[in-house]
Parts: structure tokens; sequence; C-alpha cells
């Protein structure tokens, strides 16, 4: 992710992100899914917060955890649940030139 | 640049703020029209059942989706630096507009990242970089990706207040 309008993260912080999860019920036959979103040099830290924000309704403090889990860590588990949705989000986010993946949910 | 572009601009809105000469307008304007007619690599849709045949038309509808998007948000950008007033004066958007600019800008700068700029490192791109000792496409190449930087981080910061506030 791309910091270079702003002072570069040299800070060892690891940020500790809850995986955010679809509460609604999924029969227990329908494996849920993580939408996962993985690092790149393009995308502007402060692009990607608003990305979260306006795409999962998330707050500022939210995405931004989110955010800088993808920048320290390489990747982020930003949604979990049906595979529908998480199809949805996968599209959107990739409409947003992010890396995103989806992955089964164990 | 785009016969009508009203649709993309409107009052009371999100402004394109940006101060540059009209030089660096046209150098922008033809990299975004470089940019429209280039095919972009399109990420594939997801794989769920990696066991089941791929699914030909679903990659295919998922494909056709992003490039309509794309080509959308370039021909927004693309009206956009194609009007003399872009670097002259402030120019009110749609946020929807402004999304769609903001999209736009990250795929010029991905193109600019994979062409004009592959041989910089993220480290020097993003970093203290001597302009000077670079050749001159690589110059013009990298001020048009930091302007499109710029204008990225702009239009977030008024479409989400609150990324300035927290």
């Amino acid at each position: 992710m791309s910091a270079f309008t702003h002072p570069p993260f040299f800070a060892a912080t690891t940020p500790s992100v809850v995986p955010d999860t679809d509460t609604r019920t999924v029969p227990a036959h329908d494996p849920t899914w993580n939408v996962v979103v993985l690092n790149d040099d393009v995308n502007l830290m402060s692009s990607v917060v608003h990305i979260f924000r306006q795409v999962f309704g998330y707050t500022t403090e939210r995405a931004r955890r989110h955010m800088l889990e993808v920048h320290h860590q390489g990747r982020s588990i930003v949604w979990t649940g049906g595979r529908e949705p998480a199809e949805h989000y996968v599209h959107i986010l990739q409409q947003w030139h992010l890396r995103v993946q989806l992955e089964s949910h164990v | 640049m785009s016969e009508d572009p009203a649709p993309y601009f409107a009052r009371d809105a999100i402004l394109v703020r940006l101060r540059f000469s009209p030089v660096l307008r046209e150098l922008l304007a033809g990299i975004v029209q470089r940019v429209h007619a280039t095919p972009f690599s399109l990420p594939a849709a997801p794989v769920m059942d990696a066991s089941a045949e791929p699914d030909a038309d679903w990659q295919a509808a998922w494909s056709d989706s992003l490039r309509g998007r794309a080509n959308f948000d370039t021909t927004a950008l693309d009206a956009l630096v194609g009007d003399v007033r872009f670097g002259a004066a402030d120019l009110p958007l749609t946020p929807t507009a402004a999304e769609a600019i903001m999209r736009a800008c990250v795929r010029v700068r991905l193109h600019l990242r994979e062409t004009i700029l592959r041989d910089l490192k993220t480290e020097e791109i993003e970093g203290p970089l001597d302009i000077v000792r670079l050749p001159a496409a690589e110059q013009r190449g990298y001020a048009c990706y930091r302007l499109f930087a710029m204008l990225e981080e702009d239009l977030v910061h008024q479409l989400d207040p609150d990324l300035l506030r927290s």
C-alpha cells in the first residue's frame, strides 16, 4: 500500500484486528468465506480506509485497523460470511483495483 | 476528451483544486488517453469450488463488469483532464464522479508503474527522489504519478473528512 503522501510507517506495531463477521444465519452445510485484501504498492492508505468505510460501512477506526493490517502484515480478512455477498465484495474491491482473494473460512 | 463532460460536474460538491501549468495538463491528458486505449489485465473471478469445471460465462461476465466500470472511470478522468480549466480553476464534481476519478487515478498510476516507471523501486517512488537524475521520460512519468496521487488524496479527504479528523 502506497504511503508516499504520508510519513513512512516504520513502527513495528502490529494492529490486532478481529475479522468482521456476517451475523446472518448460514446453514451448517453452507461454508463461509473470508474476503482477504492483500497489500500493494499503489493504493493510497487514505483511499483504502475510505473504500473499507464505503463498502462495508465500517467506522473510520475499524477501517484504519484493517488498512494498517494490510500494510504491516500484507493481508487482512476484511469480511467473513456467505458466498454470494463475499463474491459481491470481492467484485466491488476489484473495481477499486485492490488485490483481493477469497478463502474458505475454517 | 469526452464530448459531453457535463454529467461529471456539479455545483456545491467535491472540488478539484490542483494548480499546475497547461503543459502538464496536456501531458496528463495524453497519459489518460493512452491508458484508456490500453487493455489492462483484469483480475479473475474467485474460484469457489476448485474441483468444479471452470464457468466461462461467469468469468466473462465478471471481466465484462470490471471492464465496464474501468471504462466509465477512465472516461470521467478523461473528461476532467481534457477540460482546459483543469489545473487553472476549481472544478466541482459529484461524489460519484469523484470516486470514479479516484479509481481511474489508481489505474493510471498502475499503468505508469508497469511502464514508464518500471525501473524505479517502490522506496524511490515513495521516498525522496532526485528527479533530475532520471531520464526525461521518467521525469514526466513521475510527475504525472505524483500529481494523480495528489488528486486522489485531495478527493478522498473531501469525500471523507473523518479521515483527517481521526
